[in-house]
């Protein structure tokens, strides 16, 4: 049996099957609680914006005008939720738990060294280099890489120009490169003292 | 130790992207329906509604246009033109010439005449 288009479900939801939309939210869910855990660095609030995500997207399904691919339609949510969910933490951070914060930071920061010493597989490597990337630069990365988007359909998420995305997937690329290379070079380092 | 460009492409899109917990979609469909159904707006809007409207307004400027006119009087005179041929004309145009001219114009006529009427005729037959 031939899989169902997003377009087809996203019809059958709005002809009154919401039912359906739970196909569509297991189809994305994966890729959107991604670019949410690299934008709010734990699991608990990425959970919480990638809810927030599909339920706006349910509420202004009727709007989608599919010009574009559900999915890109989908990801400028996602990015928009995503940054005022930073927008708001920070504002309360600042306002309320200064210190406690810079603390809980500090623990993330160790909890993330004692991952790696657990694990030192590439991809922990590779989700610490991401972590050092601006939040916009990360969503280029990994909508590129991982996000089958084109360029133009990046710029449409993000709402800049295409060339602007090109420039800064370049640089992201550059900075990852650099930063893996030294995360690598002392994982080396120490096989050789153990 | 370095990284060529290939190694790293080959990395990120090698990255493994993040589960969900398992009662997400769960939780996601409880939320989903405390929420109005979504209705598509393409469904809502009638396009006879559409035309209707664009129908009025284009009887109303089509309307203001013609009153507009109607009650419009436009005066215009033509700028007089004199040109002296200095006597020119009234050597050429003799009453022979004239003749002649005239003559030549009906014979024209007549053969354009006859061609239009050739015409029908084959049309007919």
């Amino acid at each position: 049996m031939q899989q169902q288009t997003d377009q087809d479900l996203i019809t059958e939801v709005l002809m009154g099957n919401t039912a359906s939309y739970s196909e569509l939210v297991k189809r994305h869910q994966r890729f959107v609680f991604t670019l949410a855990v690299r934008f709010a660095k734990n699991r608990e609030d990425a959970e919480e914006i990638a809810q927030d995500c599909f339920v706006k997207a349910y509420r202004a399904l009727g709007t989608f005008k599919q010009t574009s691919k559900f999915s890109t339609w989908l990801y400028t949510i996602t990015y928009t939720t995503a940054m005022s969910f930073l927008r708001k933490k920070r504002i309360e951070t600042q306002s309320i738990h200064g210190e406690e914060n810079e603390l809980q930071l500090e623990g993330h920061k160790s909890d993330l060294s004692g991952n790696l010493a657990e694990s030192r597989s590439t991809n922990k490597y590779l989700d610490e280099a991401i972590a050092t990337l601006q939040p916009d630069d990360v969503m280029i990365v990994t909508l590129f890489y991982k996000g089958e988007q084109s360029l133009e359909e990046i710029a449409q998420a993000l709402n800049m120009p295409a060339n602007t995305v090109k420039i800064r997937l370049h640089r992201a690329r550059a900075k990852l490169k650099e930063r893996l290379e030294f995360l690598l070079k002392d994982e080396v380092k120490e096989l050789l003292w153990n | 130790m370095e990284l060529n460009d290939e190694e790293l492409t080959r990395l990120l899109k090698d990255m493994e992207l993040e589960q969900p917990s398992m009662s997400f979609t769960r939780n996601v469909m409880e939320q989903a329906k405390l929420e109005r159904a979504p209705i598509s707006l393409k469904t809502r809007v009638d396009n006879r509604i559409i035309y209707g409207i664009a129908a009025i307004f284009v009887a109303f400027i089509v309307g203001v246009f013609v009153y507009a006119i109607a009650n419009t009087s436009v005066t215009y005179k033509l700028p007089e033109v004199k040109i002296d041929l200095g006597g020119a004309v009234d050597k050429t145009l003799t009453p022979g010439f004239l003749a002649v001219f005239l003559f030549i114009d009906v014979i024209i006529a007549l053969i354009y005449f006859d061609s239009i009427l050739r015409r029908k005729r084959a049309k007919t037959l």
